[in-house]
């Protein structure tokens, strides 16, 4: 096996009192597009700052393509690109400047400065605006130029912070396209986000953080896929008429629990999730007599088992902190 | 994967236009700042007023003869000068640095390959060449006085380039303050009007009405008053944009190193200079030494752990070790430099018989130099007590705030205007407490130096020097034990550990 295109280890950053990254570790391969989702304060743009040597930890070490970051900042800064969450674009500056001076910094000059420049612009599709003033432009166009200076150095590995943060959904759709087009360049891509379900679509693997841990790191597609730790599966049933009688059989039925209700049906999960078994659940289903007219199994969304995950860690570390010590006596239940 | 980092493109493709041979940096700045409408509207009400003021006063002084419009002209051309090249041109550097930090632009500037320096370097000779600009657009000007009376080109010339070397080091000393918190941002300017005041900002100008360009006949830049005016004037450019690169610089980036190497050499030059003690020698040797106190004082504001990455070489012979954790950014490192920089002064000061009338007193003013190393570290001792990040926040000015603050109390002891303020009792009890601990000893035996100092004295001086040395060793232990690893194992974690 190849050794990791970027290795993050025990990474650990204090801001005073506050464990901003509480030893942080995951491993990425070249070429793959990496979702960091985390609530605001779980420590992903400090992660992100580390890895793109713009912060330093105060223990642990980020190896990008074998080179320690902190000790190597200038080859590192080659191999990056940084998108920050917030991009505030030069006042007196147009687009085409912009680029300029930064296909510039990256030591082009001439014909090929030219080259490199239009061909980030026709990426982006910023060529109509390459005269206009950076502040001049909408908050879609200001990402898409943003993007467009991350990519001028030809980076292997591009970190983009919030990267959808504020766009509408023309412009976020748009986004969405840039980073698949820059996945099948064969792109390294680290991509925070809130909004979970565009991560789905365009990463591979998604590490969950929370209070400065990572407290999962796995592939998307069986996380989706996957939906709880007992091996059940999710499904989808509209009935015909008021779901009360769906509800009902719920109720009693063992194995099944309801995620959801709707106005024409529910979201449940049952326990039994091989092929046979859920066949012979359908057809009980209706020979007890719910009017089923669509049973379908359902991918979990990544916001629930974004929220499943944190509950899960969160209750195993109070358990592992309720748990007494060896030789000391357990706490005497509360009593009314 | 292991792909190599994007490697330059060749060089004949590199320098195909103008901008091409010009620095990047520089040439987005200066793009930038000539298409600001701040710098539009300064340039053209800078020509409307000027028009206006000489149409004005040829308009009144014409009865009076050719002589007086001629001073009046010139008193106008100089006051013009004046204040755009010292300080309109100059402040303009004072929302430079801060707009990048505030804007988060900095971080994408840091991560180029644009090192802190090029920067720096790119925004001020961008800040110095508008002030050029300004000062090629007001030779016209300058012109009009041709037909009033005689103009003496060389020393206008000489006197216009004096005034642009001067706004070049206000615009590096604008560029270190716009990177400061913004609290020192409205005081170091408050402080330095107050202070061009105090020398005579009414008089200069007024000097400037008078058509000598505010500073009277300065010297030509070959004279020797004039080469050591270059030599300061780039000197302090140089410390200045060294401080403004240090604010931005990333952590992994030692620039303690060529700033001390600097200090070095300017040390060990005025001292041997200074050897013999002729007219202005003591001048000369104090001058080296306030820029090496200034270059370590830079560095003992500042609290943090070295990265391996600081040093360039951690193993080898004792020396080169030696010499390696001398060169180390943060506060214990400057320390040692102080120290090994002071060994050198002392023992000229002590060996050179023209600055003493014998052994005592010069043993007295080795042991002065001793207790200028204690007056430097000590406030560093007393942030360490303080969090990183406070100081940090401070911008590293909490220093030279508590060196003000001992340098004034010290003053108040020597001169004795505490007893003004608090009795007799007070100031005695004062004095006999300064005279051992740090900072003030050092100056109050700037006085004694000539007589010697009391043993009583050197006891007590010896006892705080010792607890200094301590209190400095206990708080340095982290830091040294960093750089102990480093050696040891020539690898390490680069963060160290809290």
């Amino acid at each position: 096996m190849s050794a990791p295109f970027l290795e993050v280890n025990e990474l650990v950053r204090w801001y005073g009192k506050v464990r901003a990254v509480d030893g942080v570790s995951f491993t990425l391969g070249a070429g793959q597009v990496v979702g960091l989702i985390g609530a605001n304060g779980a420590g992903k743009t400090t992660t992100m700052r580390i890895l793109a040597t713009l912060d330093t930890a105060d223990s642990g070490t980020v190896r990008l393509g074998g080179l320690d970051v902190a000790e190597h900042p200038g080859q590192v800064r080659r191999r990056i690109g940084w998108m920050p969450d917030h991009f505030s674009p030069y006042q007196d500056v147009t687009v085409g400047d912009y680029l300029d001076f930064f296909g510039r910094t990256c030591g082009w000059r001439g014909a090929e400065l030219a080259r490199r420049t239009a061909e980030v612009v026709d990426f982006t599709e910023l060529g109509p605006l390459a005269d206009r003033l950076m502040d001049k432009l909408s908050k879609g166009q200001t990402q898409r130029l943003c993007l467009a200076r991350t990519l001028l150095g030809d980076p292997d590995l591009l970190i983009l912070d919030e990267p959808a943060a504020g766009l509408d959904p023309k412009a976020r759709l748009e986004f969405k396209n840039l980073v698949r087009l820059l996945r099948g360049q064969g792109k390294t891509l680290l991509i925070s986000s809130h909004i979970l379900s565009e991560l789905g679509e365009m990463c591979d693997t998604l590490v969950f953080m929370d209070g400065g841990r990572v407290v999962h790191h796995g592939d998307t597609e069986s996380l989706q896929r996957h939906d709880s730790g007992d091996g059940g599966a999710t499904f989808d049933i509209t009935v015909h008429g008021p779901p009360s009688v769906l509800l009902a059989w719920l109720a009693v039925r063992p194995g099944w629990k309801l995620l959801e209700e709707r106005r024409d049906g529910v979201r449940a999960t049952c326990r039994m999730a091989d092929p046979a078994a859920i066949a012979a659940e359908l057809r009980r289903l209706t020979a007890d007599g719910v009017p089923v007219i669509e049973f379908r199994r359902a991918g979990r969304r990544l916001e629930d088992a974004f929220i499943n995950i944190l509950r899960e860690g969160r209750d195993a570390a109070a358990t592992k902190s309720a748990e007494p010590a060896p030789g000391q006596q357990p706490e005497p239940p509360l009593t009314p | 994967m292991n792909a190599p980092a994007t490697p330059l493109p060749p060089a004949s493709a590199r320098h195909d236009d103008f901008p091409g041979w010009l620095p990047a940096m520089l040439v987005k700045e200066l793009r930038q700042a000539l298409r600001a409408r701040g710098f539009v509207g300064l340039f053209l009400t800078f020509h409307l007023v000027a028009i206006l003021v000489f149409w004005w006063t040829i308009e009144l002084n014409t009865a009076s003869g050719l002589r007086d419009t001629f001073n009046w002209l010139n008193g106008v051309f100089w006051v013009l000068l004046n204040v755009v090249l010292l300080l309109v041109m100059p402040s303009r550097g004072l929302g430079s640095l801060r707009m990048e930090i505030d804007n988060k632009t900095l971080d994408l500037l840091v991560l180029t390959r644009l090192s802190a320096w090029r920067i720096v370097l790119g925004k001020w000779v961008a800040l110095v060449a508008q002030a050029a600009l300004f000062l090629v657009a007001i030779a016209p000007y300058g012109v009009v006085r041709y037909f009033f009376g005689a103009v003496d080109l060389a020393a206008d010339l000489i006197m216009a380039g004096w005034l642009l070397l001067g706004g070049a080091t206000l615009a590096a000393v604008c560029l270190w303050v716009s990177g400061l918190p913004k609290l020192f941002r409205v005081i170091l300017p408050v402080l330095f009007f107050l202070s061009f005041q105090s020398v005579g900002l009414s008089s200069f100008f007024s000097a400037s009405l008078s058509g000598r360009g505010g500073l009277g006949r300065l010297p030509g830049p070959f004279s020797l008053q004039g080469v050591a005016g270059l030599f300061l004037l780039g000197l302090l450019t140089l410390i200045f944009l060294g401080l403004a690169v240090r604010r931005i610089a990333p952590p992994a980036e030692n620039h303690a190193r060529s700033a001390r190497l600097l200090g070095l050499i300017l040390l060990a030059g005025s001292a041997l200079v200074s050897f013999g003690g002729y007219p202005g020698a003591d001048a000369v040797l104090g001058f080296g030494c306030t820029v090496v106190a200034l270059i370590a004082a830079v560095e003992l504001s500042r609290d943090c752990l070295p990265m391996r990455v600081h040093g360039s070489t951690w193993g080898g012979r004792a020396w080169l070790r030696g010499f390696s954790r001398i060169m180390l950014p943060g506060w214990p490192s400057a320390v040692l430099f102080a120290g090994v920089a002071l060994v050198p002064l002392a023992l000229i000061l002590g060996l050179d018989p023209s600055r003493h009338s014998g052994a005592r007193s010069g043993l007295a003013v080795a042991w002065l130099a001793v207790l200028a190393w204690q007056a430097l570290v000590f406030p560093a001792l007393l942030l360490s007590y303080l969090p990183p990040s406070s100081t940090m926040r401070a911008g590293g000015t909490g220093y030279f705030v508590v060196q003000g603050l001992f340098g004034t109390i010290s003053l108040m002891a020597a001169t004795n205007s505490a007893g003004y303020l608090a009795g007799e009792n007070f100031a005695r009890t004062l004095d006999a407490i300064c005279q051992i601990l740090p900072v003030f000893s050092f100056w109050l035996g700037t006085n004694s130096v000539k007589t010697g100092f009391s043993p009583g004295n050197i006891i007590g001086q010896s006892v705080a020097l010792g607890v200094l040395v301590g209190l400095i060793w206990r708080q340095s232990r982290i830091y040294w034990g960093t750089v102990a690893r480093f050696e040891r194992s020539g690898t390490g974690n680069p963060a160290g550990s809290p």
